[in-house]
């Protein structure tokens, strides 16, 4: 039988070890923060306060294109995996064919090798093809490790979606395109959307990858980062990081209560 | 044929919705990895060239001491990395998944809310904390426990913590999903049946658990196999794993053919271990869905 | 619940007037690779008549509702709706609707939207649309409900939302997929009630599909049953019950007692058999002598008493007397190991628990199922000699 002072025990032992949990992840993210308003350009001891930094941040154009470039590549790629990703979901929810099992272990094989193995052999496919490695060659890398991701989230959606909603549909006249414009895309649109997120977020933090198959004319914020370690990382890059890091806390809480919002509409 | 009902209903949409993928995968993913198969039976010219000429000597050098070494610190590194991240990730999990519903989303946002952010600068700031004259060094002086600073930076076990710092969210989230799906009821029957907690624990939660534990280890593992910008960032140099190895081949000593070797011995690491995976009953699928 | 049952069935109004035929079903076959699931399938289906299609799981009744709404194709055949080949028609072509097992309501759409979707791909005017989905929503008693989402619904709300969906776009035939299914028995005899009152009002065709028994007879002007792919009787609910035309539908049908007899010899009417366990007689309709028969008697027509009756010998134990409220069901077996089971009015009195009785019953009630030739050589058919005999023909082509 359990007692109330063993319940109570284990209450306290659970918020002592997620606050621990907590502070390892928050702790760096915390320092990140707090050196983007050091004055000392040396990220060893923190010395007074500034807002000078980010300042800088607006004058270092290598670092904002850096940025710019990291945005680009992850709008373009995520682009091409939600719409490849979709079909392919859709197609295999739908019909039996004879080559599904083969595209369903090629499209774990991006999720279970080691990104390091991707990121050379698509290095050396780009060599032989003779793609120049660029901004291009960088969106066609990120799309193939994103297209696996967006099939699995459309997928897990669909999984629960009874077919005869579809039918329902032609039923009552609507023909196969307004069934999929009207029907399926608006149900599974949160699956596409996650699949998305996962997918624009994996190509913007994807550093093994972009740094096999970009070149010196197409780098990435990642990029920028490892190159500026040797010389020491300026906290204008901190300033920067932190920026991005207020837009995406801004940004979840905006989905998140809207996700809560819709679960409150609809009820569940 | 081209006209009938069946042709006009399945065929030419299926056609139109599979065609893009499959052209993608096959020239992106599944070409790629026989090109590179192919070169590791190759060899390069002065210049660095792939020359096309069959050897085993890329495989051989393999067993090279020093590779050897760096194979053993990597597995090492590896192994500890997902035993870290089970024994951080399970209670987590578990904490996680006995909470109220308004609980859990938030427990589940602030666990994710860092990977968000750049990965590369979050394992950077750890030398802040760790660094001769960090913080957590000034803190241990502090309480008493050291008298003088102690090198915590560029250690085999900074390397580790930057791993399970990486990749810790990749063992919660199975964890956390098997345990949170786990039926209630069973636990109920099994106190009812006389266990206490952790007799419960052992015999009934660890059990039906066991899946999320593989399917976590599995995406803990295999990229700490190739993680090597950890390597760089935690270790310095000193504490090189197999990541470290191929990626300086096709960036620096251009020996592309050795460098594929080195990446498809990876591909039967990662291929043993999925095996093993899917032989214990884990479904592929849940490694996907993270 | 009987009484509710009687009041609504009303003789089938098809039989005063000429019925039309609106959808014809003529030889078709559907395979699923070599599964024959529907197989040489005739019928005709009149216009405003509650046709029921009964049987088993896997009978092959949802493909056939799936064929005539145009989701499956069938393998040869052919289907007509108003007289009009259907072969080439799109399920969005063609004027008929379908509620579906799973409801399939649109969950991102409220239910105003739910229903007026098939009026909107009709590109009827906006007003016309409003106007329609009000009178709608008064027909299921759904007044208020329109800015609702399905999953705020309970089960016989979103089975109402269905219905009003599929018959707000006047079909000439409305197709329901086990309808009822989903729900708990006091909601499903509630909506048995009004989907027939509804169907009446309403002047259209209704083809549900159910495997219900109870149902079926409840609410059908015609009730099909069919049996592995095949129609194996098509008439009126009285028909089917008073005078199954297979063991098959005997057995489906209500609860029954079979005795699988000989002939012996047919006097002024009777028919004298006899079977494992004794003699008994039932109603003679002319057989071969030493054919063999199945005598169907249901529950409530079986007598029991402590002697044997002229004509019966069939002699047994009461094992069980089970009270189920209105009635008590007695189980008595019989010497070769037969349950036979008997329903008494609870006002009655039942024989006692381990004594032995004798069974009988009135001739009339007994309805004799002969096993046609036919049936016997569909026996054969479904039966592995097939097989055999082809792998024998395939040696012999081999040998030579």
């Amino acid at each position: 039988m359990q007692t109330k002072k063993t319940v109570s025990l284990q209450n306290s032992f659970s918020r002592l070890f997620s606050t621990f949990v907590y502070i390892f992840l928050y702790a760096p993210i915390a320092i990140v923060i707090l050196f983007s308003f050091n004055t000392s350009r040396r990220n060893i001891i923190f010395e007074g306060f500034t807002f000078s930094w980010y300042g800088e941040m607006i004058q270092n154009s290598s670092l904002l294109q850096s940025f710019v470039n990291t945005l680009i590549v992850a709008s373009a790629s995520t682009a091409i995996a939600v719409v490849i990703g979709t079909l392919t979901a859709v197609a295999m929810f739908r019909y039996r064919f004879k080559v599904k099992g083969a595209i369903d272990a090629l499209l774990y094989i991006p999720v279970v090798i080691p990104e390091i193995v991707l990121g050379i052999s698509l290095l050396a496919s780009f060599a032989i093809a003779n793609v120049p490695l660029g901004r291009i060659s960088l969106i066609i890398a990120h799309a193939t490790f994103s297209i696996p991701f967006v099939v699995f989230t459309v997928r897990a959606r669909l999984s629960g979606y009874d077919r005869s909603i579809e039918e329902a549909a032609m039923d009552l006249g609507a023909n196969r395109i307004q069934v999929l414009t009207g029907i399926t895309i608006p149900i599974i649109a949160p699956g596409i959307i996650s699949g998305a997120i996962l997918a624009f977020t994996l190509s913007i933090d994807d550093f093994i990858i972009s740094f096999f198959t970009t070149g010196a004319s197409s780098i990435t914020f990642p990029l920028k980062i490892m190159e500026s370690v040797r010389s020491g990382i300026r906290p204008d890059v901190y300033a920067l990081s932190s920026i991005i890091m207020l837009i995406t806390l801004i940004v979840v809480i905006i989905s998140q209560l809207s996700a809560y919002k819709n679960a409150k509409k609809s009820g569940k | 044929m081209f006209n009938s009902p069946a042709f006009r209903k399945k065929t030419v949409p299926l056609f139109a919705m599979i065609s893009p993928v499959t052209a993608w995968l096959v020239l992106l993913i599944a070409a790629p990895l026989v090109y590179i198969l192919i070169i590791s039976f190759c060899t390069t010219n002065e210049s660095h060239n792939i020359v096309f000429h069959f050897t085993l000597r890329n495989y051989a050098r393999l067993f090279d001491p020093t590779i050897l070494g760096i194979y053993t610190n990597s597995l090492i590194v590896a192994v500890l990395t997902t035993v870290v991240c089970i024994l951080i990730a399970y209670p987590f999990g578990y904490i996680m998944a006995s909470t109220s519903p308004f609980k859990k989303t938030l427990m589940m946002i602030f666990l994710m809310l860092p990977f968000w952010t750049n990965s590369l600068i979050r394992l950077y700031s750890w030398r802040v904390l760790l660094g001769k004259n960090g913080y957590i060094n000034d803190f241990l002086i502090y309480i008493g426990l050291i008298d003088a600073p102690i090198e915590m930076m560029f250690t085999r076990g900074a390397v580790i913590l930057g791993m399970v710092y990486t990749l810790l969210p990749f063992m919660v989230l199975p964890v956390y999903t098997v345990i949170d799906k786990l039926d209630n009821s069973l636990i109920e029957a099994s106190k009812d049946l006389g266990a206490g907690f952790w007799q419960t624990f052992r015999n009934i939660t660890l059990p039906l658990t066991v899946p999320g534990i593989f399917a976590g280890s599995i995406m803990v593992f295999i990229p700490a196999l190739g993680y090597f910008f950890v390597s760089d960032l935690m270790g310095g140099g000193n504490n090189q794993i197999i990541g470290n190895v191929i990626s300086r081949q096709f960036k620096e000593a251009y020996n592309w053919p050795f460098g594929a070797a080195l990446s498809i011995m990876l591909i039967v690491i990662t291929l043993i271990c999925v095996k093993l995976y899917t032989r214990s009953g884990g479904k592929l699928d849940e490694l996907g869905t993270v | 619940m009987e009484k509710e049952t009687e009041s609504i069935k009303e003789p089938p109004s098809i039989a005063e007037e000429k019925p039309n035929p609106i959808v014809e079903i003529i030889g078709v076959d559907k395979f699923y690779d070599s599964n024959h699931v529907v197989k040489n399938l005739n019928m005709t289906i009149y216009e405003k008549e509650f046709l029921s299609i009964l049987g088993p799981s896997g009978c092959g009744k949802t493909t056939l509702l799936r064929m005539i709404a145009g989701f499956e194709h069938q393998t040869s055949g052919t289907i007509t709706i108003e007289g009009e080949n259907v072969e080439n028609k799109e399920p969005f072509e063609r004027n008929i609707n379908t509620v579906f097992q799973s409801y399939a309501l649109f969950p991102h759409m409220n239910i105003y939207d739910n229903i007026a979707y098939g009026l909107r791909m009709k590109k009827v005017p906006k007003n016309e649309i409003k106007s329609r989905v009000d009178k709608a929503l008064v027909m299921v008693r759904l007044e208020g409900f329109e800015q609702r989402y399905p999953s705020q619904l309970s089960g016989g709300q979103k089975q109402r939302v269905a219905i009003a969906r599929a018959i707000i776009n006047n079909p000439r035939v409305l197709l329901l997929d086990e309808p009822l299914g989903a729900l708990d028995m006091k909601l499903r005899k509630q909506m048995q009630i009004e989907l027939k009152s509804l169907q009446r009002k309403l002047g259209i065709t209704f083809i549900y599909v159910t495997h219900d028994q109870e149902e079926a007879l409840t609410m059908s002007d015609r009730i099909a049953v069919m049996n592995a792919g095949n129609v194996d009787q098509l008439g009126t609910p009285e028909e089917i019950y008073a005078r199954p035309a297979t063991k098959f539908i005997a057995d489906f049908i209500g609860e029954t007692n079979l005795f699988e007899a000989v002939a012996e010899e047919e006097r002024g009417g009777t028919a004298y058999l006899y079977c494992e366990a004794g003699d008994l007689l039932g109603k003679s309709e002319g057989f071969d002598p030493n054919e063999i028969v199945y005598v169907s008697v249901r529950p409530e027509k079986i007598r029991c008493s402590s002697q044997a009756v002229e004509g019966f010998s069939l002699g047994g134990v009461v094992r069980e007397n089970i009270y189920l409220g209105n009635i008590i069901k007695t189980i008595i077996m019989l010497t070769n190991g037969q349950a036979v089971r008997i329903n008494t009015p609870v006002d009655l009195p039942v024989p006692a628990l381990g004594s032995i009785q004798y069974i009988y019953w009135d001739i009339k009630d007994s309805v004799m199922i002969y096993t046609p030739s036919n049936d016997i050589i569909k026996q054969i058919e479904n039966a592995d000699f097939a097989a055999f005999a082809g792998e024998i023909k395939t040696k012999e082509a081999g040998n030579v």
